[in-house]
């Protein structure tokens, strides 16, 4: 038991991670920003956005979304249009939105999404105004905060960013960074110089 | 033995910054209140949740709240200025700062110093150097108390000592001592009140059960009547476990139900009254495995049975693989509910991108019902549990 518990901490540390990788499909690239204003979106009511793609392998977007006393059971559609043609479009129902939720409308990946100009719509023309969804912009009042997703094609690749980005986020926090590995360190030293029991 | 301390002691201090719960940081901005001059945090947070930007009220006994308190007020200088707000931060995305990793650290440490605790107090409860050596290797290298006190972080482990020491106490004979650790367990979590019947049973003198009742009876007041109001008995009372055990039940006529849990508590008791030769331990033990497996459980409550379940397996080896069933199927009925912080969201410290990956339910939902897939496993635990149990109340051996 004891080698089986030394080898599953190692496990979870080491391995776990990485092999979660795998089960990773889309990243997200930009975050959502600070969620400030609110604004219906019910009936006629459409939120547009327009945005450039800055990578390839577009596949989902995501938006915070209130759905108060989850009392809207209506759709709510994500429509991806370029060049005034719908190319995506995806549908989560109010069922399936918790209040406050970061919710992801997933669609078939746009392969060469790179550069393109898009323009986003979200709306939900079954909700009524009493129940309507409210979802976040920005500062500016107008930029919907959304994340867009891209899919994960390199998986050895998105390890090693995982990794970096873990171990980037360690290090800045500098003082504990080296607490932490000296106690570490000391503890396995006085343990390796100890006489074997 | 001082090896493996060291040993368990660094395995601990790899797992402590890098796995992460929403409860650890739900409950210390709670705690966090006492500093600021709250005392009875249990109406505090229910007139000002709308204030709040984290809404849930206090679901713990006061010892909770003074304990982690007082120790948020003892570290909060290595804690740093941002610790505040990062507990405040209901955003979800909190784990992505850089600090993350020095406030679980800390926030951990009371858990690591008695977790070790606990390994030493069971040793206390074994006579022989061989039986002592394997309960603290038992306990300090099983991976099921390490994902219960380390990555789920709750405040468990503080009663579940405390019930040891109390074992401790009946067997050096002091049940008055005894029924005051009990009593402070419960000033945390109300839990281990199963026990005090138990415990009464097992005291021979009829004054020193008394004076036991007395004990924890005016502990449990000291320690609770500061804080007594509707909010407290609302938030601590009527949540968790109490209505849980109040729910598994039979329809007979007249609108009445009657409770599996209570009534089978009750036979146990009984049982204890009348047959004193079979250990402490066991109905400790026996009192868990009739209240988890029939309730819909919080996997940090398995903690409550995790000391037992290490002496049983020392005591009982040739039925050790019962007790590895029983872990296995507990911890898949709560790896199935439908939270991702019961599987990959506990690796958000390391990377936030693991919130993208299915919960093990929604896997589940592709192919089956996944409640009818907890429903199997937990259907096996209370099978092993029973089995356990009868072999445990049936013989006693030395």
């Amino acid at each position: 038991m004891k080698v089986f518990t030394i080898l599953f901490v190692l496990f979870m540390l080491l391995l776990a991670p990485a092999l979660l990788s795998f089960a990773i499909r889309e990243v997200p690239l930009k975050s959502q920003g600070a969620l400030v204003n609110r604004h219906k979106i019910y009936g006629d009511i459409v939120a547009r956005q327009e945005f450039v793609s800055p990578k390839n392998g577009l596949s989902a977007i995501a938006v915070t979304i209130r759905n108060f006393n989850l009392m809207n059971k209506k759709d709510m559609t994500l429509s991806v249009f370029s060049d005034n043609k719908i190319l995506r479009q995806a549908t989560v129902n109010g069922a399936n939105i918790p209040d406050g939720a970061l919710v992801k409308f997933k669609f078939d990946s746009i392969f060469d999404s790179s550069g393109k100009r898009f323009t986003l719509t979200l709306s939900s023309p079954d909700s009524l105004s009493g129940e309507a969804f409210e979802m976040y912009f920005g500062e500016d009042n107008k930029t919907i905060a959304f994340s867009d997703y891209y899919k994960t094609s390199n998986k050895a690749e998105l390890i090693g960013e995982i990794y970096k980005s873990f171990f980037a986020r360690v290090f800045a926090d500098r003082v504990f960074a080296g607490f932490y590995l000296a106690l570490i360190f000391g503890t396995a030293f006085y343990l390796r110089v100890k006489k074997p029991i | 033995m001082k090896k493996l301390l060291i040993l368990a002691i660094i395995l601990r201090l790899l797992l402590m910054p890098f796995f992460f719960h929403p409860d650890i940081k739900t409950y210390h901005f709670q705690a966090s209140f006492l500093q600021k001059g709250v005392f009875n945090i249990y109406p505090y947070l229910i007139e000002n949740r709308e204030k709040l930007p984290l809404k849930e009220e206090f679901v713990y006994f006061p010892l909770t709240y003074l304990f982690l308190g007082g120790y948020q007020a003892l570290v909060s200088p290595l804690l740093g200025a941002n610790f505040t707000s990062w507990l405040a931060d209901a955003s979800g995305r909190a784990v992505e700062a850089p600090q993350t990793f020095r406030y679980l650290f800390f926030l951990k440490l009371p858990y690591l110093v008695l977790d070790i605790l606990a390994a030493f107090v069971l040793m206390q409860l074994f006579d022989s150097k061989k039986d002592k050596r394997r309960i603290f290797t038992l306990w300090l290298f099983n991976p099921f108390s390490l994902i219960l006190i380390y990555f789920f972080s709750n405040v468990d482990i503080i009663p579940v000592t405390l019930v040891l020491l109390s074992l401790l106490a009946m067997k050096r004979k002091k049940p008055t001592f005894a029924s005051l650790a009990l009593a402070l367990a419960v000033g945390f979590k109300a839990y281990p009140i199963l026990f005090l019947p138990l415990l009464l049973a097992k005291t021979e003198r009829w004054t020193d059960k008394i004076k036991s009742l007395a004990v924890f009876v005016l502990t449990s007041i000291a320690i609770i009547l500061p804080f007594w109001s509707p909010a407290f008995v609302a938030s601590s009372f009527a949540s968790g476990l109490t209505n849980r055990i109040l729910e598994a039940g039979i329809n007979i006529s007249g609108g009445e139900r009657v409770l599996i849990v209570p009534a089978a508590l009750v036979i146990l008791y009984i049982v204890g009254w009348y047959r004193k030769e079979v250990s402490l331990w066991k109905y400790f033990f026996g009192a868990l495995l009739l209240v988890i497996p029939f309730i819909h459980f919080h996997i940090q409550w398995l903690l409550w049975i995790a000391p037992f379940a290490a002496i049983y397996v020392l005591r009982q080896a040739d039925k050790a693989w019962l007790i590895l069933l029983g872990a296995i199927a507990s911890f898949a009925v709560p790896f199935l509910y439908n939270d991702k912080f019961m599987s990959v969201g506990l690796l958000t410290p390391i990377s936030s991108l693991f919130t993208q990956i299915s919960s093990p339910f929604a896997l589940a939902q592709r192919f089956t019902d996944p409640y009818l897939l907890q429903g199997v496993f937990h259907s096996a635990l209370i099978g092993i549990s029973l089995a356990i149990l009868v072999g445990l109340i049936s013989k006693e051996k030395a």
